[in-house]
């Protein structure tokens, strides 16, 4: 009896065991567990035998039915992990993409060279405590040239050519009269750096431009020297430039400022112009009612349109203001 | 100006390089702006002498010449010029050598046939000259053949370009050049000697009815000169100077103001005579009258402008004085009796009469600065001494008005204190120092300053005479200082950082700027920049001395210029242009003139431009509300709340496509889809959608958000209770009006709409829309439930049916 049974376990345990190998679909899987091991399943039907068997034989049928099923459910189990791992790796295949195919978006914007040059310097300046300042486009006379240093028939007007308006205003030439409003407002000591457009009768040409940009400095202290002034442009140009360059400071002559100096900068072998700058003129201090014995200060600008042509190597001033894209795209 | 090296060396002690005197010149702001090399001009060309010329062979035009050229053997040299012939000395570039103004290396050639071993050279080929008519023949015959040419031509120069700062009249000469150098070398100077020629005659009537425009007048008659063409040396150093050399009378006033920094001219005295008939002539100075009329020496008829200075023979203008002469009493050839004119004009005078008849010569360039006062008649002895010199002739007469004020000697005080303070530490050879006391009495007394000490202390005080050459620039105690700094060198002083710091720091507004382009950048549009000028439409401030009419008004708005980049970049086939510009508008304000800062805008073209391959490469274009969108991003990047309503009042936009945009109850401006007309008439794709906006007002919304530190606001951490509202409403009925109803109806505790659908056509009654929203409900404490949310909802759908004539749907 004992015999048969076994014989039917073992039987059982061969016909499961090759249908479930032979199975690949978890659904079919499923399918087998209760054929053989459901409560209605080959293997209870089998057990249900087991009342005709003596008292010893049972426990050692039961422990020998007991591996069937382990083993039965085992094969179940770790079919059932191959099934999935194969539904899964069937996905990854079927969903596999070229992956250098293009993604699909809309570019961010640019920053303009002009911006991001005004940008830079702002930095820089904030950085050696400075404070931004801007004024009007509109200019007086006044403003423009009278308090700094240059009255009417000054040959220095013609340096910097008007565009009058029929009000007798005019457009600045210059970011100096933003020195001017901002110290007949407030009293030294003064750091300011004021970026803005500027305006020249200038013909337009590849170096020049009848509206341009300019970022004027301007400090006033106890105690400022000419030394203060060389040491501010030298840490500027090496922040702007990123490395120290060598510097030249030429003399110059600007009405506003005396001693007066241009720096120059040497850029790939060659002696670049690169601002103007000088002590603040005894003149204007007192156009605005600040004692020239009691404070001294500099002034330094330059133009944002050369520093930035140089710093990007562009070659004509006009590109900076046709807004074509094959420009525009580059920074 | 050019200034020959050769002709400077002759005035000042000179050991540098033209190199190291140009670097020198250009630190002391006597900017050097081009080294013009002659010598290598004519290096390798010698003299030859012609020993014989017969006629090519092979060709007409040609000549075969056997020329001495110092060598054993004579050369043969084939030459085309129609002037070459025997016994004559002529320049000849040997073999091997080098003309870069022609860009010609000499080699052995055979020429229809013949050899030839060098070339006879013209003025033209050694860069003397623009165009020459032959080879150059020299006057001289006893020079020895083989010998350089350079020196006899003026090609063993170098001449330096300086364009001085335009406070420095005095660098406009070669003796004040001569005195800048010897101030920065310490080298010597020798002036020209100069002997006073004393005329007894001074009855020569002379007028001036405008002293302040000409304070001083000179009339000196020369009779019986001869006039010429002036010596080589003469010639050679006026070319030098870009000068092209007339004759001996003209050339000896041209030398002397190139000299001396002076002009002169001077009058055919006959001709003046002939001008005025028969009675005697006075010269005169005054204003010219509208419509006079001048033939100018550049033989141009010049209408006059009251602002032109004249010199007149008994009132006929005869000059535009300190500008140019005029032809009708020019000096040429026969002219035998000269009237030398030497003038003090006021240097604003000039510029005006200069400017107004757009003329400047080198005369009117050096009264415009400032002509020296004090050295008038040093200019006019020297220029005397020269021309009888050179073209014989007495002085017989002269005649002067003069109203020079004696100024009397300058005297400024200079603080050795105050300029340490202002100037700082430099490096000295022994370390870094100040600028000591020996150092400004040495500088100052190079540049011919006389110092006093008026005490003996530490720190000096000078009493400082100043010469008269520079009188017009120095003339405070900081032009003092400056001189110094200047002459002791920039490079000598040390650099240090103010040792005050004090925190800086952006403007509010700029910082607000700042954020605003990152968040255009973020949404794909490009920043631009634009000129400010532009066309006139009408309404523009306007200039009053516009460069062309396209560039004379001041732009009313950025958008303008935006439409044009865009078309253009569309033109360029560079696709669309997604772009925006912050800057500055102006307008008419009641007869005053606004100015305020703008943002605009433009978008269009596809909603993706890179990687379209998914959309099977065709475009998706960009709808309105794309473009809004961006807007919309934008905007709640910076924190600021937009309200939107319909509008119509900007004819480049739709009408029916354009929105107002307000904030906080201000108008911003507006966006929308370009005007189908405007499009048409630019050849613009469908898709171009624009806005512009006016900044204060939004900067005023968005600075707490983003300038000021955001506050941390508590979230619920409960579920939003979601539920959908759908309704028919009239096409007319906008969804801000709805939205509002249902956020007022709602309460506290619906905390968002959100539209999800709209549809029209089919199945909607007609004039009707269908729309659908979403309404979420939260609360901070617990999680909604049905009977919480019922009321409420059925709050608002009560609320919408009694507001608007609409028909709920669900």
């Amino acid at each position: 009896m004992t015999i048969s049974l076994e014989a039917d376990l073992k039987s059982l345990q061969q016909s499961a065991q090759a249908a479930i190998s032979g199975c690949d679909d978890l659904d079919g899987l499923d399918k087998l567990r209760v054929q053989y091991l459901g409560k209605k399943g080959e293997l209870s039907l089998i057990l249900k035998g087991m009342g005709k068997l003596s008292a010893e034989e049972r426990p050692k049928f039961g422990a020998i039915a007991n591996e069937v099923k382990e083993a039965l459910q085992h094969d179940l189990e770790s079919r059932k992990a191959n099934l999935q791992n194969a539904a899964i790796e069937a996905q990854l295949a079927a969903e596999t993409l070229d992956v250098t195919m293009a993604g699909s978006y809309r570019p961010q914007g640019r920053r303009h060279p002009l911006n991001s040059t005004v940008d830079r310097v702002l930095d820089i300046f904030v950085g050696l405590g400075y404070t931004v300042a801007t004024g009007p486009q509109v200019e007086t006379d006044y403003y423009n040239f009278e308090a700094l240093n240059i009255p009417a028939d000054h040959p220095a007007r013609d340096m910097q050519d008007t565009f009058f308006l029929k009000d007798g205003r005019l457009l600045r030439t210059h970011t100096s009269p933003v020195q001017i409003r901002y110290m007949e407002k407030h009293d030294p000591p003064i750091r300011i750096v004021a970026p803005g457009r500027v305006y020249r009768r200038d013909t337009v040409d590849a170096t020049h431009s009848a509206v341009f940009h300019q970022v004027e400095l301007l400090a006033i202290d106890k105690g400022l020297a000419f030394t203060h002034l060389k040491g501010t442009i030298q840490a500027f140009i090496k922040q702007m430039f990123g490395e120290a360059l060598p510097i030249r400071f030429r003399a110059s002559y600007f009405p506003f400022t005396e001693p007066s100096a241009e720096v120059d900068v040497q850029w790939q072998g060659k002696w670049l112009e690169v601002m103007g700058c000088g002590m603040v003129d005894p003149n204007v201090m007192e156009a605005v009612g600040y004692d020239p014995e009691v404070y001294t200060g500099f002034a330094a600008g330059f133009g944002v349109e050369r520093f930035a042509m140089v710093l990007h190597q562009i070659d004509d001033i006009r590109r900076l203001y046709n807004s074509d894209l094959r420009f525009l795209r580059q920074f | 100006m050019r200034i020959s090296v050769n002709w400077l060396q002759s005035l000042v002690e000179l050991n540098l390089s033209p190199e190291e005197l140009g670097e020198l010149l250009t630190i002391a702001g006597l900017e050097v702006e081009e080294i013009e090399d002659r010598r290598s001009w004519a290096a390798g060309v010698v003299l030859g002498r012609v020993i014989s010329r017969e006629k090519h062979p092979n060709a007409d035009k040609l000549s075969v010449c056997v020329v001495d050229i110092g060598t054993e053997e004579p050369s043969t040299i084939v030459c085309g010029a129609a002037n070459v012939r025997a016994d004559i000395l002529v320049p000849v570039a040997t073999l091997g050598s080098y003309l870069p103004k022609v860009d010609l290396k000499i080699k052995p050639a055979k020429l229809r046939g013949v050899k030839s071993s060098g070339m006879i050279c013209s003025l033209a080929e050694l860069g003397l000259s623009k165009e020459s008519e032959g080879i150059h023949i020299f006057p001289d015959l006893d020079l020895p053949s083989g010998s350089p040419v350079g020196p006899l031509l003026g090609l063993d120069d170098v001449i330096l370009e300086i364009s001085p700062t335009a406070n420095r009249a005095d660098a406009l000469s070669m003796v004040g050049v001569a005195r800048e150098v010897a101030a920065l070398t310490g080298g010597k100077l020798s002036l020209p000697e100069i002997k006073a020629v004393s005329v007894s005659d001074q009855d020569l009537p002379i007028s001036v009815t405008e002293p302040q425009a000409c304070p001083t007048y000179v009339g000196t008659v020369i009779r019986g000169v001869k006039v010429g063409p002036s010596p080589d040396w003469l010639q050679q150093r006026l070319l030098a100077a870009g000068t092209r050399p007339i004759n001996n009378v003209v050339d000896v006033t041209n030398y002397v103001l190139l000299e001396w920094g002076q002009p002169l001219h001077s009058f055919d005295q006959d001709k003046l005579q002939t001008l005025v008939g028969p009675e005697g002539f006075a010269l005169g100075v005054r204003f010219a009258e509208e419509g006079e009329k001048l033939i100018t020496l550049d033989d141009q008829e010049r209408t006059l402008q009251p602002q032109n200075l004249l010199v007149t023979a008994n009132d006929q203008p005869v000059a535009i004085a300190g500008v140019m002469g005029g032809a009708a009493t020019e000096v040429d050839e026969n002219t035998q009796n000269i009237v030398l004119e030497t003038a003090l004009f006021d240097g604003v005078t000039i510029r005006k009469s200069s400017k107004a008849i757009n003329l400047r010569s080198e005369s009117s360039t050096r009264y415009e600065r400032g002509v020296n006062r004090c050295e008038l008649e040093v200019a006019l002895h020297r220029a005397i001494a020269l021309m009888t010199e050179l073209a014989g002739g007495t002085v017989v007469r002269q005649g002067k008005a003069d109203q020079r004020q004696d100024r009397g000697e300058a005297i400024i005080n200079l603080r050795l204190e105050r300029l340490q303070q202002l100037l700082g530490k430099v490096n000295t050879p022994t370390g870094i120092g100040n600028i000591t006391a020996e150092d400004v009495e040495r500088i100052l007394t190079d540049l011919g300053c006389g110092l006093t000490r008026q005490s003996d202390s530490d720190t000096p005080v000078w009493a400082v005479t100043v010469p008269s050459y520079r009188q017009r620039d120095i003339e405070r105690e900081i032009d003092l200082i400056e001189e110094v700094a200047r002459l002791y060198g920039y490079d000598h002083f040390c650099e240090q950082l103010p040792s005050n710091t004090i925190a800086g720091g952006l403007s509010p507004s700029y910082q607000a700027e700042l954020a605003l382009r990152e968040a255009c950048r973020g949404v794909g549009l490009t920043e631009v920049v634009h000129y400010s000028l532009v066309k006139p439409h009408g309404s523009e401030v306007m200039l009053a001395n516009p460069l062309f009419a396209e560039y004379s008004a001041l732009r009313t708005n950025l958008l303008d210029g935006l439409i044009t980049a865009f078309a253009n970049n569309q033109a360029q086939n560079n696709g669309a242009l997604n772009a925006f510009e912050v800057g500055r508008v102006f307008w008419q304000n009641e007869g005053d003139i606004g100015e305020a800062d703008h943002l605009a805008g433009i978008c269009g073209g596809s909603q993706i431009t890179e990687g379209t391959w998914p959309q099977g490469g065709k475009p998706q274009p960009m709808s309105w509300y794309d473009a809004k969108g961006l807007l919309e991003a934008i905007f709640q990047r910076l924190g600021a709340t937009v309200t939107y309503s319909g509008d119509h009042q900007d004819p480049r936009l739709h009408p029916g496509r354009t929105a107002l945009l307000s904030c906080n109850g201000t108008v911003l401006g507006r966006f929308g889809q370009l005007h189908p007309q405007l499009r048409r008439e630019k050849g613009l794709i469908d898709e171009v959608y624009a806005f512009e906006i006016t900044l204060t007002p939004l900067y005023q919304a968005m600075e707490t958000q983003i300038l000021g530190t955001p506050d941390f606001r508590p979230y619920s951490p409960y579920p939003a209770v979601a539920r959908d509202l759908a309704l028919y409403a009239p096409l007319e009925l906008t969804v801000a009006e709805l939205t509002q109803a249902m956020v007022k109806a709602g309460g506290d505790l619906l905390e968002q709409v959100e539209l999800f659908d709209e549809y029209r056509g089919q199945s909607v009654p007609a004039g009707q829309r269908s729309l659908a929203f979403s309404l979420a409900y939260r609360v901070g404490d617990r999680t909604l439930t049905d009977a919480d949310v019922e009321p409420l909802h059925n709050q608002i759908r009560e609320a919408l049916t009694k507001q608007f004539a609409v028909s709920l749907r669900s």
